[in-house]
């Protein structure tokens, strides 16, 4: 079954950790991870992707792409909000383009707490991942033991709700297909 | 679950390093430098070449998985050798022909790798 995941963690530390596990659980054949990236919310409410992009047009449809994604976790509200304004994106190059989305609105909360649950505050990280996986339980408890939440909306579902501008897979083409981790965060690896 | 590495595990390690270091190309400031995409018509040919010989061991779903792959990288190969025969902002149009290709690549291996795990797994009652 093929699902999107968004995990959230406490800081950027432990959201590194969870990525890191979950690439572990693919090396072992748990499950199959087909993209990942790593969110921040910053201490201003943007919502930041850590990306090695530097063009700022590629940069912004990376941010519009990871904030459809984003949005799909937290409700029809959040979701107009991702894809019409996209993320921030910078960490990894010091750059910071394009709007932000904020999911801390009190409206966007509601939503979000009817809909998925999934809300990222500030100080948050969140593991935003395509996973096919066969088990849920592998990964579940895997983010659990390092205290990840775990919200799941399957691409099926995603795909069949969707309008025809939300194509969910592609949006997963920002996604990086492997870990990458940005330079500036080594200490949060291994 | 098994873990050894096999041929089609090895061509996904080997696409996912060739989109990153494609990526890693296209990211450079000040823009592309060639030098840093010389082999990668060479490697998306190889690992177009392991996917090959794996075909014959996978199931249905798999080979049609690995099928899609295999246009895949050739369309990669293809926009790299272009993006070294040309210049200036043809150069970079080209490197991010190839970026999406090996995206596209990566992906239909990762459905041929997860449909072999899905074959060999039990049933869960969660799913």
């Amino acid at each position: 079954m093929r699902n999107f995941v968004a995990v959230v963690f406490a800081d950027k530390a432990r959201a590194y950790k969870g990525l890191r596990a979950l690439w572990e659980l693919d090396g072992i054949g748990q499950i199959t991870v087909h993209g990942s990236t790593v969110v921040h919310r910053d201490d201003h409410g943007h919502i930041v992707v850590d990306s090695k992009e530097t063009h700022p047009v590629f940069a912004t449809a990376v941010g519009v792409g990871v904030g459809a994604l984003l949005g799909a976790f937290a409700g029809p509200v959040g979701m107009a909000i991702g894809i019409g304004t996209g993320v921030a994106i910078g960490a990894a190059t010091g750059a910071v383009i394009g709007g932000a989305i904020d999911l801390d609105r009190a409206d966007t909360r509601q939503e979000a707490l009817v809909d998925t649950g999934m809300v990222l505050y500030r100080g948050q990280s969140a593991v935003i991942a395509d996973v096919s996986e066969d088990w849920l339980a592998h990964l579940d408890e895997a983010m659990e033991r390092l205290g990840g939440a775990v919200h799941r909306r399957s691409s099926e579902e995603l795909h069949a709700q969707g309008k025809p501008h939300d194509d969910y897979r592609g949006h997963s083409d920002y996604l990086y297909p492997y870990e990458y981790v940005p330079g500036e965060y080594p200490a949060h690896v291994g | 679950m098994a873990t050894t590495r096999d041929g089609l595990d090895q061509a996904r390690s080997a696409a996912q390093s060739l989109h990153a270091a494609l990526t890693d190309a296209a990211a450079r400031p000040g823009g592309p430098v060639k030098s840093d995409f010389e082999a990668m018509p060479t490697k998306a040919q190889a690992i177009a070449d392991q996917v090959g010989q794996s075909l014959d061991v996978q199931n249905a779903i798999a080979r049609q998985a690995l099928d899609e792959a295999l246009r895949f990288l050739d369309a990669t190969h293809k926009s790299t050798a272009e993006a070294l025969m040309s210049s200036g902002q043809a150069t970079e149009h080209f490197i991010r022909q190839a970026i999406s290709h090996a995206r596209r690549a990566v992906d239909k291996i990762s459905e041929a790798v997860a449909a072999r795990r899905a074959h060999n797994a039990p049933r869960d009652p969660q799913t």
